[in-house]
């Protein structure tokens, strides 16, 4: 007997309906699978035989043939086990064809007869949910990470017997609902870490602030033990909280990475990616085979860091140019093209010199000028200039460090309050438009909304003779001027904004004069 | 008389009655064995028997594997070509036997492969 069942094939983020045709002829016994299946699709084969047989229905000595349509495009992943397996159960009479016509399914098979979790959940009850489909079943343990899709009845399903019993009506599976609505971000938000333990070093949280608040990027720059990574990691604890949608498409990329758990079903929180500086360009950007997100992905709507910046391989961060004025990653391959969103905050951190303490006073460079010259030349060009804040970091003082009290320093908490003012200012003004803040405006919004008065003009136009500033650097100056004003309450943009954007474009100038 | 010649006894038994005419049995060449070549309304029909005593190891069939597959159709070309037959309908056909204590179960699956 022939019968139909539903599920869903994941291309990057993007998902597709895939029916699974199952079809029992007579013919010595035999199961072919046919519509392009991949090699973990293939092996179901073993795992459902096992399954069903241990799940106590008899597994149909026939000739067997699955199509798995449409026949064009690759299947890929675990999660075809339980359809097929369904499949099979409805060809064989165990459940009605009619029974199972409104719904998909996904989820892995073990040996037993239990449903596995699978990756990519999420995106695929996306995808599902888009293709009109609006009853699912999926494993238990993946329940919690596809109930950020609104308006689908998911049935979580632990075993093959369970789901024969919800098709019988002898025992229904109960719909499953979030224990708390509002469970992907109510829970308050405590940080272990808070900048109230960064002694001193007031001006970089003031360059932290403003590039949270306007979503820009930033070099930090300071010899040894200045606190760069300490300033670093504290970064997310100031950024806003994510809205609904952000937890949706940040947990989307996780969810395709097989980055969550049933410990961690979805991300609430501000990604903060960290890769070492070994890392590859395939790691860093993604790629493989089958194309995964890569760290710059992981970090969709959070802060990279990129730590000892020089140190990095030069390729791997050329790679980063497109991405980061683009905000998305394509993967080519010949199988189709792979795109994966990577709006990041780019934090990178280095030292001014191979021994770190090029231009200070406190402390001799020994580095020779060729040896400068080399570690210089490994950030090029075109990469420093579409980094927007290049942050000088000094050394912390005596005082700073040893007498002043910890509450005497500025706190997350306050930085956060005047961070999320200037991002209100910022989302009521781009309303109509479809950005969020001012890193992202395109040079027609600039025109709109970044007018400069006469005296700002005048600055920027000496500035950009003596500084030396490219077109590209010019527009970032504005765009992160027009932050300081919201961060300052101000309508328009004035001097002393342009002023202080200007500052952290100044280019070498920490060499020239940090230390005490 | 071992167990897979009295199956094979049984198997030609069956297909006289049922109206097939038995050319060969056990037609060797150095490629392989046929069990039963038969022929019935101008086809000519190669079998395969397979006898079980239990169905511990799977169902008789199920002991027909990918290289017993290739073997029967390669000898299979060797016996066609050997007696010259031109045009005529040819088909592999397998007949299971399964013995449970003095009855014998008979599935006999035309063209199987």
């Amino acid at each position: 007997m022939l019968s139909t069942v539903y599920t869903g094939t994941l291309h990057g983020l993007e998902s597709q309906l895939v029916s699974v045709e199952t079809d029992l002829a007579p013919g010595l016994p035999f199961l072919a699978m046919v519509g392009l299946p991949d090699i973990t699709v293939r092996e179901a084969k073993e795992r459902i035989r096992s399954a069903i047989i241990n799940s106590g229905y008899m597994f149909p000595a026939k000739r067997i043939t699955v199509n798995l349509s449409p026949a064009n495009t690759k299947k890929e992943g675990s999660h075809f086990d339980l359809p097929i397996a369904v499949g099979l159960l409805v060809s064989i009479g165990v459940i009605k064809e009619y029974a199972v016509k409104d719904y998909a399914f996904i989820g892995e098979l073990s040996l037993t007869g239990c449903i596995h979790r699978v990756d990519g959940a999420l995106p695929l009850v996306i995808g599902l949910k888009k293709c009109g489909i609006h009853k699912i079943i999926l494993p238990a343990d993946n329940a919690a990470e596809a109930s950020l899709v609104k308006g689908v009845e998911l049935y979580p399903a632990e075993n093959l017997n369970m789901l024969v019993e919800h098709f019988d009506r002898t025992k229904e599976i109960f719909l499953y609902r979030k224990r708390n609505e509002m469970g992907y971000n109510k829970k308050e938000r405590n940080h272990v870490l808070d900048y109230s333990d960064v002694a001193g070093q007031e001006q970089v949280k003031r360059a932290v602030m403003i590039c949270c608040a306007g979503g820009h990027g930033m070099l930090l720059m300071g010899p040894p033990g200045s606190g760069k990574s300490m300033i670093a990691k504290r970064i997310p604890t100031v950024m806003p909280e994510m809205t609904y949608e952000e937890c949706l498409e940040v947990t989307k990329i996780y969810s395709i990475g097989g980055r969550l758990s049933k410990a961690l079903p979805m991300i609430t929180d501000r990604p903060f990616r960290a890769p070492h500086h070994t890392v590859t360009g395939a790691a860093l950007i993604g790629g493989g085979n089958k194309p995964m997100p890569g760290e710059l992905s992981l970090a969709h709507l959070g802060v990279l860091f990129l730590d000892e910046f020089p140190e990095f391989n030069k390729n791997v961060l050329e790679m980063l140019r497109q991405p980061l004025e683009d905000s998305w990653v394509t993967i080519a391959r010949s199988g189709g093209n792979f795109s994966f969103p990577c709006q990041v905050m780019l934090v990178a951190a280095s030292n001014p010199c191979p021994c770190g303490y090029l231009g200070s006073r406190m402390h001799p460079c020994t580095c020779s000028q060729s040896q400068i010259h080399r570690y210089k030349s490994k950030i090029s060009g075109p990469l420093l200039d579409r980094i927007d804040l290049h942050v000088p970091v000094l050394p912390v003082n005596y005082t700073d460090l040893f007498q002043k009290e910890k509450a005497s320093f500025i706190s997350s908490s306050d930085m956060r309050r005047e961070v999320e003012k200037a991002r209100k200012r910022q989302l009521e003004r781009y309303r109509k438009h479809s950005i969020l803040f001012n890193a992202q405006l395109t040079s027609s919004l600039m025109k709109q909304y970044c007018k400069l008065d006469e005296k700002s003009e005048e600055l920027m136009k000496s500035a950009f003779k003596t500084l030396s500033l490219s077109a590209r650097a010019y527009s970032r100056v504005i765009k992160i001027s027009r932050t300081i004003a919201d961060l300052e309450n101000s309508e328009n943009i004035q001097p002393v904004h342009v002023a202080e954007a200007l500052s952290y474009r100044v280019p070498d100038r920490n060499t020239k004069e940090f230390g005490e | 008389m071992s167990l897979g010649l009295q199956g094979e006894e049984v198997a030609a038994n069956y297909l006289q009655n049922k109206g097939y005419q038995v050319l060969e049995r056990n037609f060797r060449c150095k490629m392989g064995e046929i069990d039963i070549i038969a022929c019935i309304d101008r086809t000519l029909v190669f079998v395969e028997v397979k006898t079980r005593r239990s169905l511990n190891y799977g169902l008789p069939c199920e002991a027909v594997t990918k290289t017993k597959k290739l073997h029967i159709r390669k000898v299979a070309a060797f016996y066609v070509m050997k007696n010259k037959i031109g045009n005529i309908n040819r088909r592999i056909d397998v007949v299971e036997i399964l013995y449970q204590g003095e009855k014998a179960y008979i599935r006999h699956t035309e063209n199987a492969f």
